[in-house]
């Protein structure tokens, strides 16, 4: 992974010092709340509902042991003794001392970790494909390009004061789990005919109130262009995105007034002026950067995947386990695994000290001191030998991260919502918890096969209902919390977003009417149908007859 | 006005740069050291034209693509007036006069400055700023040496650190 030289260690400790004096400033009345607000959302810090809350940022989900210790030691010194691992792969604290805020991010620095620009109208955290470098349908690491992006873009001097937030995604596998399509900006390297890397650049895709999926604006930019090409789309969007309502100033909006073409039209005048200059990287400077990310050399180690196929049809908790939790490594003999923040009780991405300590452990000792977070809201070792596997379901089980049900319904996307966030509309904690109480049975979970359900506690989106293929959101009805259900949203290469289903529902109607959608999946489907593949064969008709159907005979 | 620093860390004693009251029904404008709106400017660039002092203040939503004919050289000051310090449009537009306009002249940050982005406004190609008073005028200049590296080109420095020193390989 990317380790700090003396300059990027001297942004973050400078970086620090100024937000000392800021936040001293803003104690002592020198700046107002005003002013304040958009310097400590620059370094991730809010003003909740009942404390501030500070993201962190895991720069495309990747961390060290040693880091993760640092998180789970900050949880302990300055929070109640637990984070919250995000839909963007990075990490919140809900209970913090504004006057602390200083002391975190020094702490953080001294493992090389800020939180700079995880929040505020400006360019976040560029997220990627959790299992990059180690995946086995990949084309192309995208790590060194997220990390060339990372540096472009931190502290760029025309670009932290943008109409809105900017979220940037790379995915350079064949199946993209990086979710591009809906991303301010959506990168799809791949390799060339000479080998060389080449991106597609969608633009304009996003959640929130206004769900959009990105439009592809250039294809095959070679990376010599990458950051010209960028920095070009971020000017137009500068000048012309709109300031006059928040809710209209996402870069989609632009696309979507303009039209992509006109868009791209003006985004390749301004880049033809701008490609000559010395933004763009050189050869040696990406050669530097992608030394970091070599990938390990991994000692050889048997190859069990055809005993670990029988092990599966076990219907044990080890093979419901390793049914789930696996991904298939690169490298022969390992394998990838994920270790669950969705046990059934835990609120989705939630993880305590001693969880995140012991996850450091296991990675010490099993997966090459590296972890990665993911934007499923749960954590991964990426390079388990898979003669290891059944000491690292004992040492996860004994942690409480070894539920067995990663890609089903119960491996639930959820924001903090209403009992936390000052956003919402209604909480969703609560609601994924009914839902997994009310399939808790593993034998149905793995029959209904993979499934996504995302909850977000209102139209920000937090929780990705929109591409969830049963979406869950949280809507305000004269102060009553409700739920409004929507099907057959998707964030994977063929991306879709969800269809409502009707009106919503009371808290304690939704598992009910959940499990009527599934009954009515299992009635329609083909054989090894998915629940996804036979939504968009039959269409939401059945599904709505099945919920409203149903309960206007009762 | 208030105080004016310099991206060299001075304040620029005796500026005698107002922004002009009048509007374009007011008819031509006196003589005097202004800075005249872009309207302004617009209705009267023929009678303006051949005075010694011309200064121009723009607002941030302003189309550089309309100063493809005007010569800038005449200009001793162009002024970006910001309604509010988050409106970056007049960081773009700063790039844009100095990059594809290729003007040489003073730039000036005026209106609701924040000392904490000053460098971003030096970045971005601005040479003086107006501040509220002479405690923000010590902060702005604190803020001009806040950090010894970015990463990103800028006007000031258009070449990337990676471009710039002499990164060591792993």
């Amino acid at each position: 992974m990317y380790k700090y030289d003396q300059y990027d260690q001297r942004v973050v400790d400078q970086r620090v010092e100024q937000f000392r004096r800021q936040t001293h400033r803003y104690i002592e009345g020198k700046l107002t709340e005003e002013e304040f607000r958009p310097l400590r959302l620059h370094n991730g810090l809010y003003m909740q509902r009942l404390a501030p809350m500070m993201r962190i940022a895991i720069p495309y989900g990747l961390l060290s042991s040693e880091q993760l210790r640092m998180l789970a030691l900050i949880a302990r010194k300055y929070d109640k003794g637990y984070g919250h691992f995000s839909t963007r792969q990075n990490i919140q604290y809900n209970w913090l001392l504004l006057e602390e805020a200083p002391d975190i991010l020094a702490d953080l620095a001294r493992v090389q970790m800020h939180a700079i620009q995880t929040s505020g109208n400006c360019i976040r955290n560029v997220t990627a494909d959790q299992y990059s470098g180690v995946a086995h349908d990949e084309n192309v690491d995208a790590r060194p390009y997220c990390e060339l992006v990372r540096q472009w873009s931190t502290f760029h001097p025309e670009f932290d004061w943008l109409p809105r937030k900017f979220k940037i995604a790379i995915n350079g596998a064949q199946n993209d789990r990086a979710a591009t399509d809906v991303h301010d900006i959506g990168l799809d390297i791949y390799k060339g005919e000479d080998g060389e890397p080449l991106f597609d650049v969608k633009v304009g895709g996003g959640l929130g109130r206004t769900p959009v999926i990105g439009r592809c604006i250039r294809k095959g930019l070679p990376v010599q262009h990458l950051l010209s090409y960028l920095e070009a789309v971020m000017r137009i969007y500068n000048r012309y995105g709109r300031r006059d309502n928040i809710y209209k100033a996402r870069i989609k909006i632009l696309v979507r007034a303009l039209g992509a073409e006109v868009f791209a039209r003006q985004v390749e005048e301004e880049w033809l002026k701008i490609r000559d200059d010395q933004i763009d990287v050189t050869e040696e400077e990406l050669n530097r950067i992608a030394r970091h990310f070599e990938p390990p050399e991994l000692e050889p180690s048997p190859d069990c995947w055809p005993e670990l196929e029988a092990e599966k049809e076990k219907k044990t908790a080890y093979g419901f386990w390793l049914k789930n939790n696996l991904f298939r490594h690169k490298v022969t003999g390992y394998v990838i695994v994920t270790l669950s923040l969705k046990a059934i009780g835990n609120p989705p991405g939630d993880a305590t000290d001693v969880q995140m300590e012991g996850v450091a452990d296991m990675a010490d000792l099993y997966s090459r001191s590296e972890i990665r977070t993911t934007h499923e809201q749960n954590l991964i070792l990426p390079h388990v030998r898979q003669t290891d596997l059944p000491k690292v379901f004992e040492a996860a089980r004994k942690l409480g991260l070894a539920a067995p049900f990663t890609g089903t319904l119960a491996d639930i996307v959820c924001c903090p919502g209403g009992d936390f966030c000052s956003l919402a509309n209604a909480k969703s904690i609560p609601i994924a918890e009914a839902i997994q109480r009310r399939f808790d049975d593993l034998d149905y979970l793995h029959d209904l096969g993979p499934l996504d359900l995302n909850i977000s506690g209102c139209m920000n989106a937090c929780g990705h209902h929109h591409v969830g293929h049963i979406g869950i959101l949280g809507v305000d009805k004269k102060s009553q919390e409700f739920y409004q259900v929507s099907l057959g949203g998707n964030s994977t290469q063929d991306s879709s977003l969800g269809t409502i289903v009707g009106p919503s529902f009371s808290s304690a109607e939704v598992p009910d009417k959940i499990a009527e959608i599934l009954e009515c999946y299992i009635d329609r489907r083909h054989s090894k149908e998915t629940f996804l593949e036979c939504y968009r064969r039959i269409g939401i008709e059945p599904f709505r007859e099945a919920v409203y159907g149903a309960s206007t005979k009762t | 006005m208030g105080p004016v620093l310099k991206r060299n860390g001075e304040e620029l004693s005796a500026d005698q740069w107002v922004l002009y009251a009048g509007g374009v029904d007011d008819g031509p404008p006196p003589n005097g050291d202004w800075l005249f709106a872009w309207p302004v400017w617009e209705a009267y660039s023929e009678k303006l034209a051949g005075r010694d002092r011309l200064a121009l203040c723009l607002d941030t939503a302003f189309d550089a693509e309309k100063l493809a004919q005007v010569d800038l050289e005449q200009f001793r000051l162009i002024g970006i007036h910001f309604e509010t310090f988050q409106d970056g449009r007049g960081l773009s537009l700063a790039v844009e006069l100095r990059k594809h306009c290729h003007y040489q002249g003073e730039l000036r940050a005026l209106g609701d400055i924040l000392p904490d982005m000053i460098d971003y406004l030096v970045r971005c190609g601005f040479d003086t700023f107006v501040v509220r008073n002479q405690e923000e005028l010590a902060e702005a200049r604190k803020n001009l040496s806040v950090m010894d590296h970015y990463y990103s080109a800028s006007v000031t420095n258009p070449r990337p650190l990676f471009r710039n020193i002499r990164r060591q390989p792993l």
